[in-house]
């Protein structure tokens, strides 16, 4: 079901390009495992007391100690550790995508017995909180095209997406987040055994898309997001994997479907892509697109600030302000079960989902409390989950 | 506002392009640093690879190298010798940290010894 299965559509790597991701994960690895404790001592023993001194207050949250933090050398070289390794991520793909483009875009163009479809819609305005900045740092983003029916956006996403994960998203497959919701549904929502229709909402690739087929194989499954080369990416990789997806270019905040055409209506790390704003419409759309006692079920990354110690804090600050995904911060502060009560859902709950597969033994299941000691709940996706 | 017209690859991500130190060059020289640390290790394995075709009597060709696979016992082999260089380049690193800490808790200690010999 998941693990290190290969696809045609997969970029392949050459002997230097295979060694350079060893080296990426290796280095991954080693920031997490030997620089992070190092970082999180120095707010423990230099940050917080120096704080403690100047004000006569603990510090409550990364806002107070960043100032200190951010003058301290060591401190200056994680974070630029941790930016390094990124833009070199997506740097060594990026030349071992572009070395074999032409193969690539010669497989989707020759791929023309489809099993599921693929509806583009070039006039779609493309909302701003995708332009303004690339998210997670990869250069071009998810829409820009260097070539007509260019799909290398796709590639590229696909090819950095085990690197990016250590391989703990379900190897080059990088669908654990699909199983996990699946896992999440079937905890919560057991009487929606076998829904008809399922909308994966920013399905991107369909990392996550392509578990529903394998779970519910009866029932006709969607995926829409905004990136053309994308999609055109995940309709040929799809294709490649025997799976019948139909994908189209549209904006979850408000697509083309009837009212009450699904019964499922999920995404997965799509939410902190957007805003506030555009999280109340996806939640309000999904209502409207839900038969009633349909579920929705959006998965994202496990961060709540409430939940989460200082230094913790400032490691998602990171991502936030960094690797170019700032609603992490906001959407991480919001009251997403409160959002979809607004939008009209019952029955709402909000929490982590042990991953699916799992890492961390003896995990598993939903949970509402976050990890001990405002540690992030590693190995859990935050899920808010809701019936119509 | 549409899709981007076709145009060239970008390779440079749009939006912040941070410096963390005092000086920017130090940000530009440290990016240098991690990618001459990266081709480190994949010269390593490169090299690695010549001598294990050696070992087997296969000729060292560009074909030969890129077919060449590395059994799990290998794979940790060289996980362990990338370790062991990262470790060595990050090591001056680690030292500044090491030097915060001993000054802070220094500097703690020196304030805790003033307090306790003040006189009430």
């Amino acid at each position: 079901m998941t693990g290190g299965h290969e696809h045609p559509m997969l970029p392949e790597t050459n002997h230097d390009e295979y060694a350079q991701t060893r080296f990426l994960l290796s280095f991954k690895n080693y920031i997490q495992n030997e620089l992070d404790p190092l970082d999180k001592e120095l707010v423990e023993k230099v940050a917080k007391p120096a704080f403690e001194q100047a004000t006569g207050k603990p510090a409550q949250s990364s806002k107070d100690v960043r100032s200190l933090m951010n003058a301290e050398p060591f401190h200056q070289f994680w974070m630029s550790s941790l930016r390094h390794q990124q833009d070199l991520m997506w740097d060594n793909v990026a030349d071992s995508v572009d070395r074999q483009l032409d193969e690539l875009q010669a497989k989707f163009h020759g791929n023309k017995e489809a099993l599921g479809s693929l509806r583009l819609n070039p006039e779609m305005e493309i909302p701003a909180y995708i332009t303004s900045f690339d998210n997670h740092r990869m250069p071009g983003s998810y829409y820009t095209e260097t070539a007509d029916n260019d799909l290398r956006a796709g590639a590229l996403f696909d090819g950095a997406a085990a690197l990016y994960h250590v391989n703990r998203n379900g190897g080059t497959m990088n669908d654990a987040r699909g199983w996990t919701l699946i896992d999440h549904i079937e905890t919560r929502f057991p009487e929606l055994a076998a829904p008809r229709r399922v909308l994966d909402m920013g399905c991107c690739v369909g990392q996550s898309t392509l578990t529903y087929c394998e779970k519910w194989p009866d029932a006709e499954i969607y995926g829409i997001d905004i990136g053309a080369p994308l999609l055109r990416y995940a309709h040929a990789r799809s294709e490649a994997l025997g799976m019948a997806v139909h994908y189209s270019q549209q904006n979850a905040e408000t697509t083309d479907f009837d009212d009450g055409y699904f019964d499922l209506v999920i995404s997965s790390a799509a939410i902190h892509e957007t805003n506030r704003k555009a999280t109340q419409r996806i939640f309000d759309e999904s209502h409207r697109l839900l038969r009633p006692g349909g579920v929705m079920a959006h998965l994202e990354v496990p961060v709540r600030y409430a939940d989460l110690g200082i230094w913790e804090q400032i490691r998602a600050d990171w991502e936030s302000q960094v690797n170019n995904e700032p609603f992490i911060a906001g959407m991480a502060r919001l009251d997403l079960g409160a959002m979809a009560e607004k939008a009209g859902f019952r029955e709402v709950a909000a929490g982590y989902h042990w991953q699916v597969p799992g890492f961390i033994p003896g995990k598993s299941g939903f949970e509402t409390e976050g990890g001990p000691n405002g540690t992030l709940k590693i190995g859990s996706w935050y899920v808010v989950s809701a019936v119509r | 506002m549409s899709n981007e017209l076709p145009g060239p690859a970008p390779r440079i991500a749009k939006g912040a392009q941070p410096s963390f130190f005092e000086q920017p060059a130090t940000e530009a020289l440290y990016g240098m640093y991690i990618v001459m640390l990266e081709e480190l290790c994949v010269l390593r394995d490169r090299l690695d690879t010549y001598e294990r075709l050696g070992e087997q009597g296969v000729p060292v060709t560009p074909a030969a190298v890129d077919a060449f696979e590395a059994d799990e016992a290998l794979e940790k082999h060289r996980e362990q010798a990338r370790h062991g260089l990262i470790n060595r380049a990050m090591r001056p690193i680690k030292t500044l940290q090491e030097a915060s800490v001993k000054r802070a808790q220094s500097e703690y200690e020196k304030t805790a010894l003033s307090i306790a010999e003040q006189e009430i």
